[in-house]
């Protein structure tokens, strides 16, 4: 086998990073670095928020590389985990900004007034300029108008390609259920971005 | 199931929503993401030391570890012993014998170099000798020492077969 670990397989870098090449964690984080982070960057909507679960994504993976079954592919383990930390993140973000008051936990005037719900125009940050221009388009817009669960199967359909059957063993839901999430999640698509056709 | 993963179901076409959506791209990751990643990711050791190091664990968790850990830590301690009074003993024939080749040699170079090396090895030498002369090495002293190297050994080897993986230095990345 040659150290060109960019020709491997999945499974081949992975056996090799259960053996201990850091080589094998740079190829395993290189391959899936960008779905990963754009997965949770469109699911959250927020660039530093999304490197964060980005990368606790990676460590979760790579600190349990050992625990990784060769008969799952490797693609479906790391974009479940992914899209489990957006989900859990963006539930804890409801509960929170259920109150305009700020997040139930804030106890000090500054976490209040960081946590509150923003319901007047502000200026924007170059993050948050670099965010719209990458995020602004109408599809995406829109996107980001679905349900976390319908995003998900849209967003890993198509951009990332992936076929049904994955993403029904990446979300953990039953095939017709995927299939039904994307069909609906389309009619939803074409509901929001018809009045803007014209 | 169509081949082409990126095209929809054949009861959802919809050239305009699908033209939309093929504009959907990848969007770039942050410089030195997978720095940071690594610098926080625990890598495990390569499996021969692992497997050594679990099968030295298994012995020292025994019902003989103690005596293995204890046999262990006195030959090491044994061993440096031999091997540093041999040094001591036989530095001048060593120093002599590397002279000598460099001699035969004939290289110039290499005799400079031999001779310098036969030097500092004499001044070690004698040094050794003028400190053990000095402290009269008392059968104390050398069971000090001994045990010294010996607990320092059985420390050592604890602390090798315990910990089973490596995290990388994150000094030098930047948060």
């Amino acid at each position: 086998m040659t150290t060109d670990l960019a020709t491997w397989t999945d499974q081949d870098v992975v056996a090799h990073a259960q053996r201990g090449s850091e080589l094998a964690f740079r190829e395993l984080i290189r391959r899936y670095q960008r779905p990963i982070f754009s997965l949770v960057y469109r699911m959250v909507r927020d660039r530093e928020l999304a490197e964060d679960l980005a990368q606790e994504t990676f460590i979760k993976v790579l600190n349990h590389i050992d625990s990784y079954r060769p008969e799952h592919k490797f693609s479906s383990w790391i974009f479940k985990i992914a899209n489990n930390a957006a989900i859990d993140h963006l539930r804890r973000k409801e509960l929170d900004t259920l109150s305009l008051e700020g997040a139930p936990d804030a106890v000090t005037i500054q976490r209040q007034e960081a946590t509150a719900l923003q319901v007047g125009s502000r200026g924007e940050s170059p993050l948050e300029e670099l965010e719209a221009r990458e995020l602004g388009s109408q599809i995406e817009n829109a996107i980001a108008q679905l349900r976390p669960e319908y995003r998900a199967c849209i967003i890993l359909r198509h951009v990332e390609g992936r076929p049904y059957e994955e993403i029904a063993e990446t979300l953990g839901l039953p095939l017709g259920t995927v299939k039904t999430y994307i069909h609906r999640a389309r009619a939803e698509l074409r509901d929001i971005l018809d009045p803007l056709r014209e | 199931m169509s081949d082409d993963l990126r095209s929809p179901t054949p009861s959802d076409t919809d050239s305009d929503l699908d033209n939309r959506l093929k504009t959907l791209a990848r969007v770039p990751v942050p410089a030195r993401f997978e720095d940071r990643v690594l610098a926080r990711v625990r890598i495990p050791l390569p499996a021969w030391l692992r497997r050594t190091s679990k099968g030295v664990r298994a012995m020292l968790s025994g019902p003989r570890g103690w005596m293995i850990l204890g046999g262990f830590s006195l030959a090491t301690a044994a061993a440096w012993s031999v091997t540093v009074a041999a040094g001591v003993h036989f530095g001048g024939y060593l120093s002599e014998g590397a002279r000598h080749a460099v001699s035969e040699a004939g290289v110039p170079l290499w005799r400079e170099v031999g001779a310098a090396g036969q030097f500092q090895i004499e001044v070690i030498r004698s040094s050794v000798l003028d400190l053990f002369e000095a402290m009269r090495v008392s059968p104390a002293v050398f069971a000090m020492t001994y045990g010294a190297v010996a607990v320092v050994s059985a420390a050592g080897l604890r602390i090798l077969t315990a910990e089973p993986s490596r995290v990388r230095d994150t000094n030098h990345v930047a948060h």
